[in-house]
């Protein structure tokens, strides 16, 4: 808003009782006045709908969190069910490989989980660890 | 890792990846909608402060012509 309410050129005379103004057109003004004063009304009508506005759009965005938590929860269910290798059977594998000559890979061989550290881990944390490991699975498909 | 190898999944993990996928469609679906709810309330967030914007100019100009109206009376 760029418009702003100029400056004013009288200076007022001090302070005396018997000093009048002279208005022209008095109903002008007053009209003009109403209309400010239904104006500021009417925008703190519009402050109460933004409010409930927000209200509505907080507790879709708490839906919306929701919705991505059971997503990310269907996508690891997802995974479980693809094939995987058993652990023991990647460490026989291994064993083999130093008598017998190299044999191809297992199609979907995942690499033991790295240990982490125990420490307070924030959800950010969490899901950019997630996130960072994923990213890693997908370039061993590239 | 070998690519391009056919997989086999047990028939019992594939009907239960079927529910999974079934339920993932569901899910994504209800999450496209209430995305498009957050959209709507967003611009009516919007509409809103356009048009507080548009009172406070209203006010600021009517407000403007009073002040220059008493003082600038001759």
């Amino acid at each position: 808003m760029n418009k702003k309410i100029p400056k004013r050129k009288m200076e007022l005379p001090a302070h005396d009782e018997t000093y009048f103004i002279y208005l022209k057109n008095p109903l002008e003004y007053r009209r003009q006045l109403l209309e400010s004063t239904r104006r500021t009304i009417h925008c703190l009508k519009n402050y109460q709908r933004i409010l409930l506005i927000r209200q509505k759009k907080l507790e879709e965005l708490q839906k919306l969190k929701t919705s991505l938590k059971e997503l990310l929860y269907l996508n690891k269910k997802l995974n479980e069910k693809l094939p995987k290798y058993d652990k023991s059977f990647l460490e026989g594998m291994k064993s083999e490989d130093k008598v017998k000559p190299a044999r191809a890979t297992p199609i979907n061989a995942r690499k033991p989980a790295v240990p982490v550290p125990h420490r307070e881990r924030s959800e950010l944390d969490k899901l950019e660890e997630s996130l960072a490991g994923i990213e890693k699975k997908l370039r061993t498909l590239q | 890792m070998e690519k391009n190898v056919p997989v086999f999944v047990k028939i019992v993990d594939y009907k239960e990846v079927l529910d999974i996928v079934d339920v993932l469609k569901q899910k994504l679906k209800e999450t496209t909608q209430t995305l498009e709810h957050i959209r709507e309330l967003k611009s009516e967030e919007d509409k809103e402060l356009q048009e507080w914007e548009k009172s406070i100019t209203e006010i600021s100009r009517r407000i403007a012509f009073i002040d220059s109206a008493f003082f600038e009376n001759e």
